[in-house]
């Protein structure tokens, strides 16, 4: 009966859009102050609609994010949790009458503390319980993803399951009935395909609906097995009255006898030395309850799906199955990733450095025009304004064609689920340092930007690994420093300025191939670390998911070219003109001058070039912008590349990049790596890279004079 | 589960491209059997081995989602070669 009087609800909610639904989403951003510190309503939000709190969770690699993005559009409120430095997400959408404001809870695939993310999710049910929460499951990967829901099930929260990707599914075949899906939970079950934002506003009903009625009593939950109910009754009463209140007992019986590290570590600081005691024993007891734990859950997953998902039969080839005999074959698929490298190469070379050249080469034009617009201002002023501000900043924005397409690229392999292959094929070489094929992600990633890579190597579970990748994610080169060669190459080298790019591409490779060998003898051997990864199926990529995550990483480009590097600019500009207002007597050059004897080294005499190595420390794009400014007041009509390339000879144009590739890490990649590592392992890397970019600098220009290069 | 015949019992890195398993458990270090068992590879789950070669990881399918899976890994987890069609599903 109980069943009957809920599907009503459903249909209405979920099922039919059109029934009952607001025709449009209308999305609102909140700014700083719309947001009160702990769960409460936005500061502005008007009196007539009330605002409900929803969060979103889910695995990784079911499309969360893009629900998230998608309902809540472009601007949304990014943060950090509290304390943590995992990304905190915020928006919010007008819906009728009502305002919802969404929370993205990061991707976990459970809620034991393996790391910050899941204890994040967790401590934000227990201590800030949203009205609804909307878990999202991928249609062609329902099982494995149901067991979050599982998890979630324990908290007292209203759950809206959302099964995402349809698309997938059908691609790959697989079948579902989810009336039975929703019968069998007993939680409400909505259909959608994000990335084509079908099914949205139906999912938003559907949570609302949930949110102002929730039905605890349908609800099918995993339950322990009979021959572990003694233990966690006996647990609850040792535990009963001894903990923080706000953790249900039952619940955390349950992950302790999972061997929970963080909460095993908060009942044990609040127990008496003789509880205490009571829980090791117990726990030693049933060291291997965690198995029937976690099989229990998934003995109920198979029980909510049974009648829910139906597989092709194991003859019939899927999308992902005909890919991957491609992508993850050893050699083909190493094959495969070389050859997706040497494209995206390629059209960054072939398609965004004639864009470059135009845009640095309009940046100059803009320069002229401004000088005799300016006449009038003081020259300090106008030179601050041109030299400094102008040529600087705009240097660097006409990088933006390298970073849009980089980031395309990047984007369709990611979005398309090509990373994890790549993971996979490079597992075996990695293993060469110690390292397995995860560690590839963090250091393919650093392609784009240093510093998500710094971040992404949070996905590798012990600490070698992720030091060892910490200390080799700076060297890889990243779209700032291949814009710095796209720019500078074809002055210097002309017809062959593609064939020398690309082999100092693989040059920095290849040290960092050596590095890691070195490095991988030196950082003591542990146990090797357990290779355990998902590999996504393949989807085809949106426009518009595409244009979000290009927009997204292109912002902060952007932004920075804004704000640190206009400032560097100024600073640059300021220093190369005090105190006499000559750059060759400057602060600057007396700097630059000092460390001649090192930089002739290099055929590096020059105190410009010095200078600008010097500053891509602020940003390594600033190399541009610091050499606009040291060079703006020459030849206005000659672009800057040539104006540069004609102050060295080839083989120090050579070593001037080689050493520019390999120097020390930016400021913001430095800091992050402090924030992961620590300053020892920072100050490692920063020397590390001192050594080998000097090194490699003196070797290239030694060599290629030698042998009549230059 | 009927109880299989001992002689087919085996690990999951010693089984042949194409073959589906049914787990019987898992041996080795606490760590490593919970993040295995998270994923889905639990006493009575079934795994179909995708790739497998003499070295480097496998590829294998667990409940609905693709595994990588490391050498070492994959010896951790105890299985069984399904018996023929029992009837169901």
């Amino acid at each position: 009966m109980k069943r009957s009087a809920f599907r009503p609800a459903f249909r209405a909610s979920c099922h039919s859009p059109a029934n009952e639904i607001p025709a449009a989403t209308e999305v609102h951003i909140l700014d700083d102050r719309g947001y009160l510190e702990r769960g409460g309503t936005p500061a502005g939000s008007e009196a007539s609609g009330r605002t409900v709190r929803i969060a979103i969770a889910g695995q990784p690699n079911v499309g969360k994010s893009t629900v998230f993005n998608s309902l809540t559009g472009l601007d949304q409120h990014v943060g950090n949790w509290p304390g943590k430095t995992v990304e905190k997400k915020r928006g919010l959408v007008r819906f009728g009458q009502v305002t919802l404001e969404l929370v993205d809870l990061p991707g976990t695939y459970s809620l034991s503390a393996h790391s910050a993310e899941e204890e994040i999710v967790r401590d934000y049910l227990l201590f800030e319980p949203p009205e609804a929460v909307i878990v999202v499951v991928g249609a062609a990967t329902l099982e494995r993803n149901l067991y979050l829901v599982a998890e979630l099930l324990a908290f007292n929260v209203p759950l809206v399951v959302a099964v995402n990707m349809m698309d997938v599914a059908a691609s790959e075949g697989v079948e579902l009935d989810l009336q039975s899906l929703q019968a069998a939970l007993g939680l409400p079950v909505a259909a959608l395909t994000a990335s084509r934002n079908e099914g949205l506003e139906a999912l938003l009903a559907c949570a609302l609906t949930t949110a102002r009625e929730p039905r605890a009593a349908d609800i099918s939950r995993p339950s322990p097995r009979p021959e572990h109910r003694p233990i966690i009754r006996n647990l609850v009463r040792l535990l009963d009255g001894r903990i923080p209140s706000a953790y249900p007992l039952e619940w955390l019986a349950t992950k302790l006898l999972e061997g929970d590290p963080r909460l095993t570590q908060m009942a044990r600081a609040s127990l008496a030395p003789a509880a205490l005691a009571e829980l090791d024993r117990l726990l030693h007891a049933h060291e291997d309850a965690f198995l029937d734990i976690v099989g229990g859950r998934y003995d109920w997953i198979r029980e909510v799906t049974r009648a829910v998902v139906r597989r092709p039969r194991p003859d019939v080839v899927s999308l992902t199955d005909r890919i991957d005999r491609v992508a993850t074959h050893p050699a083909w698929g190493l094959l495969a990733l070389m050859t997706i490298l040497g494209v995206t190469f390629w059209l960054i070379y072939g398609l965004a450095t004639p864009m470059v050249n135009l845009l640095a080469g309009g940046t100059q034009m803009l320069a002229a025009v401004a000088r005799t617009a300016l006449a009038a201002w003081p020259a300090w002023l106008s030179g601050l304004a041109i030299d400094g501000l102008l040529s600087g900043v705009g240097m660097v924005l006409a990088f933006l064609p390298v970073m849009v397409l980089f980031f395309a690229v990047l984007g369709v392999l990611e979005d398309v689920g090509y990373f994890a292959r790549a993971a996979y094929i490079m597992d075996r070489f990695m293993h060469a340092i110690g390292l397995h094929g995860k560690s590839f992600l963090p250091l393919f990633l650093g392609f784009g930007c240093n510093v998500p890579a710094a971040l992404g190597t949070r996905i590798l579970e012990d600490r070698r690994s992720r030091v060892l990748t910490l200390l080799l994610t700076p060297l890889v080169p990243c779209t700032a420093r291949l814009g710095v060669i796209a720019f500078l190459a074809p002055a210097f080298f002309g017809s062959r300025a593609a064939l020398i790019s690309f082999l100092l591409v693989v040059l920095n490779i290849l040290v960092i191939a050596m590095l890691g060998l070195v490095l991988g003898r030196v950082v003591p051997r542990q146990a090797p670390p357990a290779f355990i990864m998902e590999l996504p199926l393949y989807h085809l990529p949106t426009a518009r998911t595409l244009a979000r995550f290009v927009w997204h990483n292109t912002r902060s480009f952007v932004e920075k070219a804004g704000s640190i590097i206009l400032l560097a600019s100024a600073g640059v500009w300021a220093l190369s003109h005090l105190p006499t207002g000559d750059p060759a007597s400057s602060v600057l050059a007396w700097v630059g001058r000092g460390l001649e004897p090192l930089g002739s080294l290099m055929g590096l005499g020059d105190w410009r070039m010095l200078t600008a190595l010097l500053t891509s420390f602020v940003a390594k794009e600033n190399t541009i912008a610091t050499l606009g400014v040291l060079f703006a007041g020459q030849a206005q009509h000659t672009p800057l590349p040539a104006l540069v390339a004609a102050q060295l000879a080839p083989a120090a144009g050579l070593a001037f990049l080689v050493v520019q590739l390999l120097f020390i890490p930016c400021a913001a990649t430095l800091s992050t790596l402090r924030q992961e590592a620590g300053w020892r392992w920072a100050s490692v890397s920063v020397l590390l890279q001192l050594a080998i970019s000097i090194g490699m600098g003196i070797a290239v220009f030694q060599v290629a004079s030698r042998v009549g290069y230059g | 589960m009927t109880p299989p015949r001992a002689s087919a019992e085996t690990v999951l890195s010693q089984v042949a491209v194409g073959q589906t398993v049914l787990v019987l458990g898992l041996q080795g270090g606490r760590a490593v059997s919970e993040r295995l068992a998270e994923f889905g590879l639990v006493p009575s789950a079934r795994v179909s081995v995708l790739r497998n070669s003499s070295h480097g990881p496998l590829l294998v399918a667990v409940q609905g989602s693709r595994l990588a899976l490391g050498r070492g890994e994959a010896a951790k987890v105890r299985v069984v070669v399904e018996p023929a069609k029992a009837g169901h599903e």
